[in-house]
């Protein structure tokens, strides 16, 4: 009797649906409001939306965000959409919780948490996400 | 006879502000009595300034109901009066939050104020330890009805020192008093008439009195702010610092606002109303433009301990109370030797590079001052 019993439960489990995936071919869909990498956006214009208000930086509880501001001079008007904007702008992978607090305090709409994991990394400085300086 | 010589001496005035009582001297205003009391009761203001003769009465923030004129008279006022400018009376009383019709009168004023002063406080240095954000968050309305364009003012150069910002003006005058009282020379005013009044000086003529940087330190909004300091960093990322030094034109008793060990910025020491603060022998706190513009060094200055911050302030967010750097341990465990492997943040991130010290930049950091550096950097490295 306890014979059929453990093979109907192995069959059972067999044709049942698989709890994993084939992963690289294969991906979950991620939850609408997910919290991942950071992106740091342009207007229409193609300018950059940040200000270097530090906003972000002071709702970060995990202190990952730093920043340096820099004067917009003449001719950088179609750079840089204010007076003052970011002219170093870090956020340590390590220490970002992903807590979305950041995208929260711009106010600016500039800093936004896109839909892609973080990717990993063998040293330090992978994880160190600046501008790119032009 | 007891009750004769009793009042021989200087009759003190009763005045009860939302159900406080308070006893001040004749001559007393209604604002200063109340900030005798203190808390929400005070009422806020951005005009008046205490150690400026004749400022106030402009703004019309410090609004308050007197709902009994005084004892011999107890009428009430018919309309609500500018507290800074209204003397008390024995026996008078005052609402201040109490009254509906003072919290609404606010609330119309800060809708006025924010008319034409634009919403940038993420790019204005004043932002943090503005009088208008904090007048507008806490006794402003949350939207506005305006729908025009904001006036907009041809721009005006105030000096290598002094970065003038006519938009955020709120024509408080008290820059304009600053100048007549504190300098020898005012060389600037308020030009025009209504809308199109601003702050300015008639021929484009640089602020160069030795004490005008003070018109920084009274401004209530980013309308003035310092040039040196100019988007170096947020308020609230530095650190202030009481400190002094022997200056022969002024008392030399600062706040310096500091990052790690750069002086970013100097200040005169202000009181919990924004108010520069009186020195032990009781005058005005003012100070010269050489110890505000000049002294970016921390040599220069007498460090006395950390800036009491109060703990509603955002400034209070990177709060401290000792400025001892804790020691390094590993080489006292580790017998003297010196650890083998640090891991300094500054060799894989651009921010606060060593090599940038802002505070010896002159006016505000452009692009051109970090990408030098790299460029600096970079030769080094080739040869």
């Amino acid at each position: 009797m306890e014979y059929f019993e453990g093979n109907g439960d192995y069959a059972e489990t067999f044709f049942s649906k698989k709890a994993t995936i084939q992963y690289p071919e294969e991906t979950r869909p991620f939850s609408k409001v997910f919290r991942g990498l950071h992106i740091l956006n342009r207007d229409e214009e193609g300018r950059e939306r940040c200000t270097a208000c530090g906003l972000c930086a002071v709702a970060c509880p995990a202190e990952a965000i730093t920043m340096e501001a820099a004067e917009r001079q003449e001719g950088e008007e179609h750079l840089y959409r204010e007076e003052k904007y970011a002219a170093k702008y870090e956020i340590n992978m390590l220490r970002c919780i992903f807590c979305g607090y950041c995208e929260e305090a711009c106010p600016k709409d500039a800093i936004y948490l896109s839909q892609t994991f973080t990717p990993s990394n063998y040293d330090r400085k992978g994880f160190i996400y600046k501008k790119k300086i032009c | 006879m007891a009750e004769e010589i009793k009042k021989e001496a200087p009759p003190k005035m009763k005045v009860t502000i939302d159900n406080i009582s308070v006893e001040v001297d004749p001559g007393t205003t209604i604002l200063q009595a109340a900030r005798l009391i203190g808390g929400d009761v005070t009422p806020p203001a951005m005009c008046f300034y205490t150690p400026l003769k004749g400022s106030g009465g402009k703004c019309r923030t410090c609004l308050v109901e007197v709902s009994k004129g005084s004892e011999k008279d107890p009428r009430p006022m018919p309309k609500l009066v500018a507290s800074c400018r209204t003397g008390v009376m024995d026996g008078m009383e005052v609402k201040s939050v109490t009254s509906q019709r003072v919290l609404d009168a606010r609330a119309g004023v800060v809708e006025f104020l924010l008319l034409n002063h634009p919403l940038d406080c993420p790019i204005c240095d004043q932002a943090g330890e503005c009088h208008l954000q904090d007048l507008s968050y806490e006794h402003g309305k949350e939207g506005t009805r305006y729908e025009f364009k904001r006036r907009t003012f041809k721009k005006h150069n105030l000096g290598q020192y002094i970065q003038l910002h006519m938009t955020r003006c709120i024509l408080c005058y008290r820059c304009v008093f600053t100048a007549d009282q504190v300098t020898n020379k005012r060389s600037h005013g308020v030009l025009d008439r209504g809308d199109h009044a601003e702050i300015a000086t008639y021929i484009e003529k640089s602020l160069d009195n030795d004490f005008i940087g003070n018109v920084i330190d009274v401004c209530p909004v980013g309308a003035l702010t310092d040039k040196t300091f100019r988007f170096k960093n947020r308020v609230w990322f530095t650190k202030p610092e009481d400190a002094h030094r022997d200056c022969d034109k002024c008392c030399g008793k600062v706040t310096l606002w500091k990052r790690g060990d750069e002086v970013l910025r100097v200040t005169a020491r202000k009181d919990q109303w924004g108010e520069i603060m009186n020195t032990e022998d009781g005058k005005t706190g003012w100070i010269c433009n050489e110890c505000r513009f000049e002294k970016k060094d921390v040599k220069d200055w007498v460090i006395e301990g950390p800036t009491k911050v109060a703990r509603h302030s955002v400034i209070g967010a990177n709060h401290y109370e000792v400025l001892d750097k804790p020691e390094e341990t590993v080489a006292k465990v580790m017998g003297g030797r010196q650890p083998k492997l640090l891991l300094d943040i500054h060799n894989i991130s651009d921010v606060n590079d060593p090599s940038v010290d802002l505070s010896k930049i002159k006016g505000p950091a452009t692009g051109a001052v970090f990408n030098k550096t790299k460029l600096i950097q970079e030769k080094e490295n080739n040869n």
